[in-house]
Formats: structure tokens, sequence, C-alpha cells
């Protein structure tokens, strides 16, 4: 089965490279021969400093970023990024399982946007880098206006090279390969309404396991201090195939206010399936305030191999995969956020504007068959899980 | 995926130049398009980080632009 899976999803991932190369090849030979009409321009010259913090579930996750654009002669726009995840786990997968733990993740990014009249073609690299999980990741993509630059056509594709490894496992190192096939297609309708459409196929390849997480099987007690059940290592399938579409629109309500909807459908070949809806208003407030106000709702079913929490073998069989992430499990999530902008405005020619934003997000996670093992009663029996994150961004940018 | 190449063929064609479409939307009436508050994404460092948010937590991925490498799921 697993070498079946394996041979679809090639397969599945072989046609998406041939039909997006294809696109690509043709709407580029389309382009140099066509008539220009007007010129694409690039991205904003801007420097960003932010802070984030995620809390929640007994885990904090915050650190810096920093984020720089600068244009040369107005054909190349570069950019650079540094980002710092500083994580302290307390989670329930490591309170049930192991000892808390803290952690650093460092990631850098380059990237490069050369404009040529409407088209812009971006390449960019990132290496990811924690004590056991290395992430490199190059990524290219063509963006294309058309229609006097109402229409945007943007194609993209990534290939990353993930290395695993496990704390006190000196002897332990996997691999993990990644293909990212993007379209997007973003249309001015009206004077007031934008809309856009993106489709987006992922497939993984390799080691797809997280190392330290464990499943639970029934075990019978002999003594005071069993459970009823053991932790065995998870297993899962060696490849992942996944597809996500997603449709956005915003519209001016007049000249000081928008609303934002957007709404995307994924799946993939573990059976996951999922929805999420998003809404955000946003208004000037006086000559210097923009508030948004934003919600968003999160449902999706659990995976193939996420059969139940509680598995039992001796009784069931032992199944090809079987794994107890709660991200593979069936959930929903709701999320509520405001974040307030402060614009500074410019008293000299070094800088442009800038400004201060703030911004907070509440998200509620209910599990739906993912327990709460810090309760100790029959086994299967525990609670549902459920936790709730606060996710603050506080950043100031200034724009060249 | 389908539907996505039934569109791109329809632009593609006109990309060829096959016959212009005059835009309907003329430059001096995208003042309000031009607007912070009618960017799709207003800023690309808060966007990144709240997409790797949403990845490392959730089953779903993709269509949603850029999110950091790494794994970050604990």
């Amino acid at each position: 089965m697993q070498k079946a899976a394996r041979e679809a999803a090639v397969a599945v991932t072989n046609l998406n490279t041939f039909l997006v190369s294809t696109i690509l090849c043709i709407t580029l030979l389309c382009l140099l021969t066509s008539a220009p009409s007007h010129s694409a321009i690039l991205a904003e010259e801007r420097a960003d400093a932010l802070y984030h913090s995620y809390e929640g579930g007994g885990v904090t996750v915050d650190g810096p970023s920093y984020l720089i654009r600068k244009n040369v002669a107005d054909t190349f726009s570069f950019t650079a990024n540094y980002y710092v995840d500083m994580v302290t786990s307390a989670s329930i997968d490591v309170v049930t399982t192991a000892s808390a733990y803290t952690e650093e993740r460092k990631e850098y990014s380059l990237g490069v946007d050369y404009l040529n009249d409407r088209t812009i073609l971006s390449l960019s690299y990132s290496n990811s880098t924690e004590s056991d999980y290395i992430a490199d990741t190059l990524a290219l993509s063509l963006s294309q206006e058309f229609f006097g630059d109402l229409s945007t056509l943007t194609l993209g594709f990534a290939v990353g090279d993930d290395t695993v490894k496990q704390t006190g496992a000196i002897d332990f190192e996997e691999k993990a390969e990644r293909k990212r096939f993007s379209v997007g297609f973003s249309q001015i309708l009206t004077k007031n309404f934008i809309a856009s459409i993106s489709y987006e196929s992922v497939f993984d390849e390799g080691f797809l396991n997280n190392p330290y997480r464990q499943v639970r099987e029934v075990a019978p007690v002999t003594g005071p201090g069993d459970r009823g059940f053991d932790y065995i290592p998870e297993n899962y399938p060696d490849t992942r195939n996944s597809e996500a579409i997603a449709i956005r629109g915003i519209y001016a309500i007049d000249n000081r206010s928008s609303l934002r909807a957007e709404y995307r459908k994924y799946d993939d070949s573990w059976d996951i399936d999922s929805n999420n809806i998003e809404l955000r208003y946003s208004r000037y407030v006086g000559n210097r305030w923009l508030v948004e106000l934003r919600t968003r709702a999160y449902n999706q079913k659990k995976g193939a191999f996420f059969n139940q929490d509680l598995f039992d073998f001796s009784a069931d069989g032992t199944p090809e995969f079987y794994g107890r992430d709660k991200e593979l499990s069936e959930y929903s999530a709701q999320q509520f956020g405001l974040t307030l902008a402060y614009t500074i405005r410019s008293r000299h020619d070094v800088f442009n504007n800038s400004t201060i934003n703030f911004s907070w997000d509440r998200i509620n996670y209910e599990y739906d068959n993912f327990r709460d093992l810090t309760v100790v009663t029959t086994p299967g029996d525990e609670p549902l899980y459920t936790l709730e994150a606060d996710i603050i961004r506080i950043f100031y940018s200034v724009y060249f | 995926m389908k539907i996505m190449l039934v569109l791109l063929s329809l632009f593609i064609i006109n990309a060829c130049g096959i016959k212009p479409i005059k835009p309907w939307v003329k430059a001096h009436e995208r003042e309000i398009l031009s607007s912070s508050i009618m960017a799709l994404e207003r800023d690309p460092i808060s966007t990144s980080y709240i997409n790797h948010v949403y990845e490392s937590r959730e089953g779903a991925r993709g269509a949603k632009g850029s999110a950091g490498g790494g794994c970050g799921c604990n």
C-alpha cells in the first residue's frame, strides 16, 4: 500500500510539475511576443521590526522578526528577513509523554524581484535551523499583469529539503522533501472591489513523522501505577499530497472603510479535509489611525490514520499507519482579532511615513476526538481537549 | 485544478494579444484601490508570521502565501 500510495503521489506531482511548467513556458512565450501597455511596479521599499508572541496550551513562542526591502534602479528589489522563534513548551503532548523543554529556531530569508515591463520574476531562499530540524527552501515565482493592470496572474514553484533529527538520539537523522506548486489570479472588478483566487498543491516525501509524538495502545493493568495503556511511536506514510484552493475579495464600503472576505477549501492524501472562512473590517479613524477587526473559523475532519485516541492493536490488529497528532484530529477553531495602526508623518527627506502597529488575536481550539490525558480516569473516557491561545504582534514599519 | 487551468488558458490566450480588452477601471479611478485598507495583505512581515502560526497548528496548508519552514508544532 505504501509503495502504491507513493507511486500515485509521485504521478500526481509529476503531472502538476508538467502542467505548471507548460503554463509557465507558454505564458513567457506569449509575454515576450505581446505588445506592452503599462508597466508593473515593484513593491514599496520598507523596513519592519516585529515582536511576536504565541501563548496557549502550555506553549509560549515569541521572538523578533526583521524585514527590509530595498529597490535598485527601478528594476530589482531585494529583501532580507531574519526571524526567531523562542519556544518554551509544556504542551499537552510534552507533559504527558516527556519533559518540558526550551528551543530556539532561527530563519534567514533572502529574495530578489526582477521587474521587466509588466512581469515580475522572483527568486527566494530561506534556511530554518533548530537543534533537531533544518529546513532549506528555494522558491521561484512569476507575476504578470494584464488588461491595463486590472488582472495579475502569479505562478509559483518551491522546493524544500528538510533534515529531521531527534534530541538525545545522536544517530537519528531522516530526510524529507517538499514541492509546492501555486497559481494565483487577482482581478480588479470595479473601482471599489478586488477579487482573487489561488490554488496550491504540496507534495511531501520522506520522514513525515514527528519523532517525539506517540500513540496510546491499550495495555493490561498489572500494578497500581499502570493506567491501562502504553505509549508507542507514531507511524506515518512517507508521502503526502495536498491541494488547497482559496477565494478572496475586498470591497471598499466608502473611501475610509473596507470589508475583506476569504474562503479556503483543503484536502489531502491523508484524508484530512478542512475549510476556513475569514472576515476583516478595516477603517481609518481620524487622519492617523487605522483599525481592523477580524474573525476566522476553521473546521477540520480527521486524518485516515487518526482512528481514535486509544488504539487496541491486540483486538483490532495493528494498522499500517497510526498517529495521535492533534493536528490530524477532528477539531474546530474560532478566532477573533484586532489591529491598531498609527501613522507617524515624516518631517524630513530621509524616510517617508512610518507606522506603529499592534495586533491581538484569540484562538479557541475545540478537539472532537483528541483527549486531555492530564486527567486520570478510565482510558478513553478522558475529557476532550480544548485550548485558548493569545497571539500578539507589535511592529514598527518605516517606508523609504 | 481543472478550473484553474481553464482560467489560465483564457488569460494566456488574451495575453497572446488575440484581442486586447480595454481596462474598464481607469487609472484615475483607482484612488481607493491604492489605499491601505484595500490591500489584501498590508504587512508582509505580519502576514508571514500569522500564516506560520496557522500552518504549524492546522492540518491544512497552502493557498495562503509563504510560511516559514521548520516544525514549530509542539
